[in-house]
Order: C-alpha cells, then sequence, then structure tokens
C-alpha cells in the first residue's frame, strides 16, 4: 500500500474527538514509523498523546510516551525542535501517571528525575517540576508535599511552566489543604478575575474550593460554589473527580438532585480506564447512595456497595504503589 | 517523630537569606538528632541552596562536607539524591573559589573528588572540564588558549551545566583572548532570548561591559549596564555585577554609580562572599575618586564604618577606604592564586571617555532628562525654608539633606521615603502663559480666573535612577504638600487640574503612563504633512519618538499608534537597539506586528519627497518602522508606517493601567457613590463577577454600603440582575451633565 501522508492527516482531522481519533492516530503513528517518516510520526504520537490526555482518560498516552521518546533519539533535529512540546507532554505524563497504580512508584520517580535532568541542562526553571511532584508527594508524605510546593514558589516562571494560571491555581489547592483560607482565595479571586480558561481551569479551582467548604461545613459557600463547578462536569469524562466531589456535595445537600446528576453522568464511567477517577467517581456514588439508601431503599444500598467495593480496592492499589494511605482514608463510609 | 512540616513551616514564613538558613540549621540539627537520614540530607541540600542562591554562598561551602558525610554514610536514599549531591558538588567548587582562604589545595582536592565520583557514578568528565576552565577565568590562572573549549569535546549528560551557561562561558573565553568576532556570534541566541537561564543574559552582559569598558567602548558598555542593573539590583546572587556596573558609571555617569551605591552598600556590609566585596569595593573606589565634590551626600547606613550623621562625606576619604578593602582582598587572592591578577585589575586605569562608538549599534537609550512637576502659585517666591520643609515632612518622606542655592530661590533636598532616596530641587520661576501648554484636564471659571492672576510658576525636578512613575508620584506628592490650593499643574508639557495632583497625591499607584508623556502634532507648513513627536520620553533614559507618515486626514490613526507605542515602550522600560526588531500590536488574526526604528538623520532616505526639514525633529529621535525581516545580505528589510493596514490593527490592553485603574475605582469609590445620588441615570461600574455572564459594566440602580445593585446586558432585549461589592469594581463610569467621570477624573465631580 502506498505511504500517503495527505491521507492520513486527513483520516485523522476527520476524526471524532476521542477513541475513534485516538484510533486513527494509532493508525497513522504506526505507517509513518513502518515508512520511517520520523517527523510525521513524532508529530502523530504528540497529536496522540494530547487526544489521549484532553479527550480520553490518558491511558493511551502513558503507553505511547516512551515511544515518543525513543523516536525523537533517532533524529537530533527534531530532537531539539520539538523540545519545549516534549517538555510539555513530560508534563502531562508526570500528572498522568499519578493516575495509574499500574506505573510503579520507581518508574514514576525515574520520569521524575528524567525531566528534572532536562530542566537543568536546559536551564529551565524547576518550578513546574516541583509542582507535578507536590502532586505525587501530596499522596504519600505531607512534608513532602509541603517540601515541594515551597520549592515550586521559590522557582520562576519561564516557558516550560504551564502559566500563571495554573501557578494560582496550585496555591489555591495547598494553600486550602494547608489551612491558609485567606492566601487561597486571593489566588482564586485572581482566577476568576481574570476571566481567563483552562481546560482544567476554573473547574479545578471551585472544585477545591467546594472540597474546603464541605470539610468546614460553609453550607452556603459551599451551594454557591457547586452551582458554578457543575457546568463544568457535565458530559466531560475529563472532569470525573470533580463529578466525584459533586456526588459527595449532593450526599450532605441535595440528595435527589445528587441522583439526578449520578444518572447523567453515570455513562461517562463505563469503559474508564484511568484508576483515579473511577477512584473518585466511585467514591462519590458511594457516599450518594449511602446517604439515599438512609430511605430503605434496597436498590440505591446495593449501588452503593458495589461503588464502595470498587473504590476501596482501587484506593488499595494506589496505596499499595505508593506506600501510604493517604487513599484508603478518603473511603470514609 | 521527626516532625519535618514544622521546620517547614517555619522556614516558609522566614525572611530569605540569614534568617531562612538559621531555620534549616535547626531543622538539620532536630534530623540529625533522630538521624533521619532523609532529612538529614535534605535540609542540608536546602541550605546549600539558601546560602548560594540568597545569600553570599559561605555557609554552602562550610556545609558541603557535611552533607557529603551524610550521603557516603547512609546507601538507602543515594539512588535519590544522587542527582542533588552532584549538583551540590558543582555549585560548591564554583563558590569556593570566591573565598581567598579555601586554598588552592584544597579547590584542587575539591575537584579531582568530583572529577572521582563523576567517573564513579558514570556521568561524562564534561561538567569537571567546564569547571576547571572557569576556575581558570576566576583565579587569573589562565590555561593556555587552545586547551579552552576542550569540554565541548565531552560528551553531553545530565550534569552538564544548560546550553545557555555553556555558551556564556564561551563567550567570556573569546573575549579574554581579544576575539570579538567569535564572541558576538556566541551572544546572539543570547541577547536574542533563544538562550537565556535565570543567570543569563545578565552574566554576558556582565562580560560585555567589562570588555567595552577595557576598550573605552562606553557607549555600548552604558547600553547593556541599563539591561543589566534592573535584573540584579536585588539579586544577592549576582551582587558582583553591581561592583562592574559602579566601576562603568565611574567614567560615564557618576551620580547614578552613586545612587547604586547607595543601595548597594547595605548587602556589601553584611556579605562575607570575598569575591563579591572585591568587586563592589573596586568599583566603590574608581566611583569615588571620580566624584570631584569635596563633600559629596550621601544616605548609607549607620553600620558603615565612615557613617556620617549629616549625610555629607568626603569622597577622597571614601576612595582611599574603599582601595585599602580592596587592596586587602586582592593581595589575599594573590597569594591564594600566585599570581597578580586581582591587584592589577585594581590598579589598571580605565580608558578615558571619548564618546565614541566603536561598534555601530544604535541604542535607543538617551540621556536621562529631569523630570518636573510645575505648580501655578499666587506669587514669584519659594515659601519660608521651615514650612517647605515641614509641608515634605508631612507628604511622608525624610529629609536627609538640604541646601540652598543661587540666592534662596533654588533649594535641594535629599528625600527619603524608606523605599527609595532621591534628590530634587525646588525652584521659583514667573508664571507662564498657560496657553503655553496643552489643556489635558477641564477647568472651571474659578480655576481659570486663579490660573490667569497666577504670578509664580513652582517647579519640582529631579533626576534619579528610578521608574519614571515612581518620580512623577514623589513630585505630585511633594508639590500638593507645598502649594495644596494651586488651581493646575503642568506635568511633561501638559496642564492639568490641581485637584487632580491632590487626589492623584494620596493614592496608593503611582499615575498611569499616559501622564509620562506628551504627543506633539506639527503641520508642515504649505503642505498637508502632519509630523507626530513624543516628549517626555527622554524622562525615561528613551529616545524620543517621531512619525513622518502622518498626513492631515489620517493623523488620528498614527496618533492612535505612537501613543500605544510609547506607552508600550514607557511600561516595559526599553527601545530596543535600531534595527532590532520588537512586537507592539496585533493584526485582527491575532498576528504580532514586529516593528523596528532607525534615528531620524538615518530615516530620511526613507522619505526622499517629503521635503522633511529638521525644525520639527531631533536627529536622534527615533522613527519607528515596520520590520520585515531580513534581506539575503544580511541587511534590514524596514518598511514605512504607511504599509500597515491600520483599520486591522488590534491594539490590546495595557495590563499596568488596568491594574491602576482597578486601585483606583475601590480607591475613589466614594466621589461615584457621591456623583450617583445627583447623576443616577447614566451610572456604571465594571466589575468582576464569579458567573459566566459576558457582559462585565453594571448598569446601577442602587448603592447600599458596599453593595451595588444593578443589572448587565445579555443582549438588546435581555438583561441579568447584578450585584457586587465595592471590593469587586475594576472601573466605573458616570455621566455628570456634559462630562464623563472616571476612576482617573473624579476631581471632575462638584464642578460643572
Amino acid at each position: 500500500m502506498i505511504y500517503d501522508i495527505e491521507e492520513l492527516y486527513r483520516i485523522v482531522n476527520d476524526s471524532e474527538p476521542g477513541e475513534p481519533k485516538m484510533r486513527a492516530l494509532r493508525i497513522a503513528c504506526s505507517e509513518a514509523e513502518n515508512n520511517n517518516d520520523i517527523i510525521n510520526a513524532v508529530r502523530f504520537h504528540y497529536k496522540l498523546m494530547y487526544e489521549s490526555v484532553f479527550s480520553g482518560d490518558r491511558y493511551q498516552a502513558l503507553i505511547d510516551f516512551p515511544q515518543y521518546l525513543a523516536l525523537l533519539e533517532k533524529d537530533e533535529m527534531i530532537k531539539d525542535q520539538y523540545f519545549s512540546r516534549t517538555m510539555l507532554v513530560f508534563r502531562w505524563i508526570l500528572e498522568a501517571a499519578n493516575e495509574f497504580y499500574q506505573i510503579s512508584k520507581q518508574q514514576i520517580l525515574k520520569w521524575f528525575g528524567a525531566y528534572q535532568d532536562e530542566c537543568l541542562t536546559h536551564g529551565c526553571s524547576l518550578r513546574s517540576y516541583w509542582q507535578k511532584k507536590a502532586i505525587f508527594d501530596s499522596r504519600i508524605s505531607r512534608a513532602k508535599l509541603k517540601l515541594d510546593y515551597i520549592n515550586s514558589l521559590e522557582c520562576p516562571e519561564d516557558d516550560y511552566t504551564d502559566g500563571d494560571l495554573f501557578a494560582l491555581d496550585d496555591i489555591v489547592m495547598w494553600e486550602l489543604e494547608f489551612g491558609n483560607y485567606e492566601k487561597a482565595m486571593k489566588a482564586a479571586r485572581e482566577i476568576f478575575r481574570s476571566k481567563r480558561r483552562e481546560i482544567e481551569i476554573p473547574a479545578k479551582t471551585y472544585m477545591n474550593l467546594l472540597k474546603y467548604y464541605m470539610k468546614t461545613e460553609d453550607n452556603e459557600n459551599a451551594d454557591r460554589t457547586a452551582a458554578l463547578l457543575k457546568p463544568f462536569c457535565i458530559g466531560e469524562r475529563f472532569q470525573l473527580e470533580p463529578t466525584g466531589i459533586m456526588f459527595e456535595y449532593y450526599s450532605k445537600r441535595n440528595i435527589k438532585e445528587g441522583i439526578e446528576f449520578y444518572n447523567r453522568q453515570a455513562v461517562l464511567r463505563e469503559g474508564l480506564k484511568n484508576p483515579y477517577l473511577c477512584f473518585w467517581f466511585d467514591r462519590g456514588t458511594a457516599m450518594l447512595f449511602y446517604e439515599a439508601g438512609k430511605t430503605e431503599n434496597d436498590e440505591y444500598i446495593k449501588i452503593a456497595d458495589a461503588a464502595a467495593e470498587k473504590c476501596m480496592q482501587t484506593a488499595h492499589k494506589f496505596d499499595e504503589r505508593n506506600e501510604s494511605s493517604w487513599f484508603m482514608d478518603k473511603c470514609c463510609f | 517523630m521527626f516532625d519535618a512540616e514544622k521546620y517547614l513551616d517555619e522556614y516558609a514564613d522566614a525572611q530569605k537569606g540569614k534568617a531562612a538558613l538559621r531555620v534549616l540549621k535547626k531543622a538539620i540539627a532536630a534530623a540529625d538528632q533522630e538521624k533521619e537520614a532523609e532529612w538529614q540530607f535534605t535540609f542540608r541540600h536546602k541550605y546549600i541552596h539558601e546560602s548560594i542562591f540568597e545569600y553570599d554562598a559561605v555557609d554552602a561551602v562550610i556545609m558541603f562536607p557535611e552533607l557529603l558525610s551524610v550521603f557516603d554514610s547512609n546507601p538507602d536514599i543515594q539512588d535519590e539524591n544522587k542527582r542533588n549531591l552532584m549538583w551540590d558538588f558543582k555549585y560548591t567548587i564554583n563558590n569556593a573559589v570566591y573565598f581567598y582562604n579555601i586554598s588552592y589545595e584544597q579547590i584542587k582536592v575539591l575537584s579531582e573528588e568530583f572529577r572521582a565520583r563523576c567517573l564513579k557514578y558514570g556521568y561524562s568528565l564534561r561538567a569537571y572540564k567546564y569547571l576547571l576552565e572557569k576556575k581558570s577565568l576566576d583565579t587569573g590562572n589562565f590555561l593556555p588558549e587552545s586547551e579552552y573549549g576542550s569540554f565541548l569535546k565531552e560528551p553531553e549528560d545530565t550534569l552538564k551545566d544548560c546550553k545557555a551557561c555553556e555558551q556564556t562561558t564561551q563567550v567570556s573565553i573569546a573575549l579574554a583572548f581579544g576575539d570579538e568576532e567569535k564572541a558576538r556570534k556566541l551572544s546572539e541566541p543570547i541577547f536574542s532570548g533563544q538562550l537565556r537561564c535565570s543567570d543569563v543574559p545578565q552574566d554576558a552582559y556582565e562580560e560585555w561591559i567589562v570588555f567595552n569598558m577595557e576598550k573605552g567602548n562606553y557607549t555600548d558598555a552604558v547600553a547593556d549596564a541599563k539591561r543589566l542593573y534592573p535584573l540584579v539590583r536585588d539579586r544577592v546572587d549576582l551582587f558582583e555585577k553591581i561592583g562592574i556596573l559602579l566601576s562603568l558609571y565611574s567614567v560615564t555617569d557618576v551620580y547614578t554609580g552613586l545612587n547604586i551605591f547607595s543601595h548597594g552598600l547595605r548587602y556589601w556590609l553584611k556579605c562575607h562572599n570575598h569575591m563579591e566585596k572585591y568587586y563592589f569595593a573596586q568599583g566603590a573606589y574608581r566611583l569615588f575618586t571620580a566624584a570631584d565634590d569635596d563633600s559629596t551626600g550621601l544616605v548609607l547606613p549607620k553600620e558603615f564604618e565612615l557613617y556620617s550623621e549629616s549625610n555629607l562625606y568626603d569622597s577622597a576619604q571614601l576612595a582611599e577606604y574603599f582601595y585599602k578593602e580592596a587592596l586587602r582582598i586582592a593581595q589575599a587572592f594573590d597569594k591564594r592564586n600566585s599570581n597578580n591578577y586581582y591587584t592589577e585589575y585594581l590598579n589598571q586605569k580605565l580608558p578615558d571617555n571619548t564618546g565614541e562608538n566603536f561598534s555601530g549599534i544604535i541604542h535607543g537609550y538617551t540621556e536621562t532628562n529631569p523630570s518636573s512637576v510645575f505648580a501655578y502659585i499666587p506669587e514669584e517666591e519659594l515659601m519660608d525654608p521651615g514650612e517647605m520643609k515641614n509641608a515634605i515632612k508631612k507628604a511622608g518622606f525624610r529629609i536627609e539633606l538640604e541646601a540652598e542655592m543661587e540666592d534662596k530661590k533654588i533649594v535641594r533636598f535629599k528625600l527619603n521615603d524608606d523605599k527609595e532616596i532621591f534628590d530634587i530641587i525646588i525652584a521659583v520661576h514667573s508664571a507662564p502663559d498657560p496657553e503655553e501648554f496643552r489643556q489635558y484636564h477641564y477647568f472651571d471659571e474659578k480655576e481659570k480666573l486663579e490660573l490667569s492672576q497666577a504670578q509664580g510658576f513652582c517647579a519640582v525636578t529631579s533626576l534619579c535612577n528610578i521608574p519614571a512613575d515612581q518620580l512623577l508620584q514623589y513630585q505630585i506628592r511633594i508639590i500638593c504638600a507645598l502649594y495644596p490650593e494651586s488651581p493646575a499643574v503642568m506635568i511633561r508639557d501638559n496642564l492639568l487640574s490641581g485637584k487632580w495632583a491632590e487626589i492623584q497625591a494620596s493614592s496608593s499607584v503611582t499615575p498611569t503612563v499616559d501622564y509620562l508623556y506628551r504627543l506633539n502634532v506639527y503641520q508642515q507648513a504649505d503642505s498637508d504633512r502632519v509630523f507626530i513627536r513624543t516628549t517626555g520620553l527622554n524622562c525615561s533614559g528613551i529616545r524620543e519618538l517621531i512619525c513622518f507618515d502622518a498626513t492631515k486626514d489620517n493623523y488620528t490613526e498614527y496618533c492612535d499608534i505612537m501613543c500605544f507605542a510609547a506607552e508600550l515602550i514607557l511600561i516595559r522600560g526599553e527601545l530596543p537597539d535600531s534595527k532590532k526588531s520588537f512586537a507592539l500590536m496585533q493584526d485582527e488574526k491575532y498576528n504580532r506586528i514586529q516593528f523596528s526604528w532607525l534615528p531620524a538623520q538615518e530615516a530620511l532616505k526613507y522619505y526622499p519627497d517629503e521635503g522633511i526639514t529638521d525644525e520639527y525633529f531631533d536627529p536622534s529621535d527615533a522613527v519607528l518602522f515596520l520590520y520585515k525581516g531580513q534581506k539575503t545580505d544580511g541587511s534590514v528589510n524596514l518598511c514605512r508606517l504607511n504599509e500597515l493596514d491600520r483599520d486591522k490593527l488590534m491594539y490590546g490592553s495595557l495590563y499596568a493601567t488596568e491594574e491602576k485603574t482597578a486601585v483606583c475605582a475601590k480607591e475613589r469609590f466614594d466621589y461615584f457613590r457621591e456623583a450617583f445620588r445627583q447623576y443616577p441615570d447614566n451610572a456604571y461600574v465594571y466589575a468582576q463577577t464569579d458567573d459566566e455572564s459576558e457582559e462585565d459594566w453594571i448598569k446601577v440602580s442602587s448603592i447600599d454600603s458596599d453593595t451595588i445593585r444593578g443589572s448587565i446586558k445579555i443582549s438588546d432585549d435581555e438583561e441579568t440582575d447584578a450585584e457586587v461589592s465595592v471590593d469587586e469594581i475594576l472601573d466605573f463610569s458616570i455621566k455628570l451633565q456634559e462630562l464623563v467621570m472616571k476612576p482617573d477624573t473624579v476631581y471632575l465631580f462638584n464642578r460643572e
């Protein structure tokens, strides 16, 4: 069969986002590699990882990443040309690796080491390294999380950090974690003022605020924040963690609405390969339906039991990988 | 159990440098006691970083052997921390050179240990050889020329310095051996921004400043110094460069040098880094040798050995003091290094400043003109000095020095507001006709009468190396303190309301950039041609801009371009070198449009038929062009501005101005509140709401304490209710009969 690069691009561009596009891209990657077309193979792998991270559940990106790196090693010029994109991919991978307990701790630490090396030898700020490490360490050791967060704030922003909006969102997340509400709100207001949007922001910001308000039993702010968060979650597989938090919220504030929301979102859970997203969805489901089941509805209890079991199995695997009890501690049913 | 979090919290709250190091020392002791190997290493690693990047590195050099020992004694932590160990090793060797009490032999032992570990851990010898070459440049024990660059032959690995640093070292080597052409080529990607890191381009600027200074090419050296200083002013880890700047300004601009000296002395007094102390001392020696005043007014820390309560210093005495300090350190280094390198450097005389530019690069900077703020006053006479001083103190300034000059018609002060120290001159002249200036603000009849009757014109003038908007704010505060009832002030040939100045004086933000300059429009006699020229950019040390492309029919469009260009350049604080490209605005597809400029005299060749005569411009003015890349012969391709599709320009908003407006909107909301009582029909606030409304201007219907209620227009037929607090507003606008009042023009209230 003749290698037709234009046709491959056409098929990819015409494909529906998500799984169909990823299928087309997998074929395109394979064709380009078989024909030793390095530059296009690299482009297709990059697109595949992008699609996986932002439309899928990141699993494909993790599988594809080593192959992408191996291709770059074949051509120094392409490797240089793609440096900033590679660093961006690296950051996706470091976050995504957290979400799959199948990736061993050693492998994750190896990737972190490799990313740190790239930063140091290319003169890039280590800010993003510490930001991603903070997420990883947050499930292992609070002291390590704190150190990573402090280190991240000490590093300047540059072309290889995720941008000021993400930096602000990080501040919101961690300052709330440490109980510094005022500092967190200062950063949150800047995000809201800017009216700028990224795929995760401000959904993630609202999610972290909602968690905090639930923890501090600030119902008024929780209600307001949940109303702002909900539209971002509807129909979005990428937002299954905030969806799970919304279920938790509804379990405390409005079970009827929570069940309606669950019915709307449940389809997104089907066939999901990302255990991290599964964990949050199942956890929220269990909390919602255990609360709903207090009306002595056996159906609800069954749903809750099934979700709780899946959730705890996932939690156990994550904790085993991380050598901590962070996930199991979240399973408060 | 060891509570690392407790020490981390304390560390996060501590001030950077000495205080943070104290906390980390406590953390190390606690970790040692608990035998928590991971934290014993981690806190020492953090300590070394804090010492090197936030202080003077001496503690890092002392701590490193402990770090090594903890690492070697605990195999369990080695895998995860090998990288950190080796990088700390590099930083330590790099910095060990800066302390004369670390013997050459000790440095050699450290280097060889580093070499051995590179081989043991599977690293190449690139980093080792790189350090050897750098060390030779710092000690004056140069290697044979052929041996430099040998590190490049070693394989790259994860221990090497970044490309920006390696390239800058190559620049340094090329300049050390006088290969200017090679150095320039190597510097291109550095100065274009392609190669940068936390120390680059600062290191590269320093190399070129030293090189140009020693050749007497001061024009280029000063251009680089202007770029370098803001990057290093508050970075203790780059303090050495301050000393280089002092040397340069000892020849080109002693006044600026003295300001930099005053700012830097506080750190020098606390600094233990011998190399940093040396460079500052030798620069200070040169500066005070060049300062020809018998008594120089300086505000210096009390801890300084020669501190004077009167703030007057004998330049010769200071020169001698710093020479002795520099010589002592130089001799110690030379003894350690077995050469005369540092003593010779200290005694080397710099070439005279003949004003010639060897490189041919035309820079965007120009000699800074003093900034003046004037007020119309009833009489042509200076107020009583005692009253003047009281007024200045009431405005929030400490008077460090004062002097009366020229038969008491001029008074000079050195003022301190705890953030900056600056000189001002207060003088009174006879009042010029207000018609000579552009009426920038609205004046009511009472003010016009007072203006016509004013006999005096008080000037508060300053020439100071601080941002122009900050200086202007100081000047406005002073003039309003002296003459609060003045009907008008004049800034950059713009006549402004005295009431505006009074409100601005009490603001927490500086005036917006449009007050830093004025746009002047001249029509060429017997022609349609219109020239548009700025005045006031030179108070920021930037060339004035001029546009030759406008005509009677389109000059307003060019005025928009010139205003935007001037304001963006002022906010950035720099006009890049001539023929270099820079972005100012975008087209409708968000493509950035690249501009450049030529000096007016050189630009005339692009206007052969326009009959432009030099009465409308200064030869050094900058004429803006469109930058179209490079031609095949390497020269720059420039086009006149009339090739711009002016209809499709997107100016964007100036974030700095928006920020100031937001602050002023909150500060001055009471004016809006009062105005709303009288004019409720056309009152709007711009506020950030948390929901997804597209339209952010809220038509105000009621104000209840700090809550503003109104409606947002979603479409022609649809509105939604909105409620915000005063804290959330970012701007406001209210129509007062004929005039519109905004945060910057609240002076308009109650004057129609």
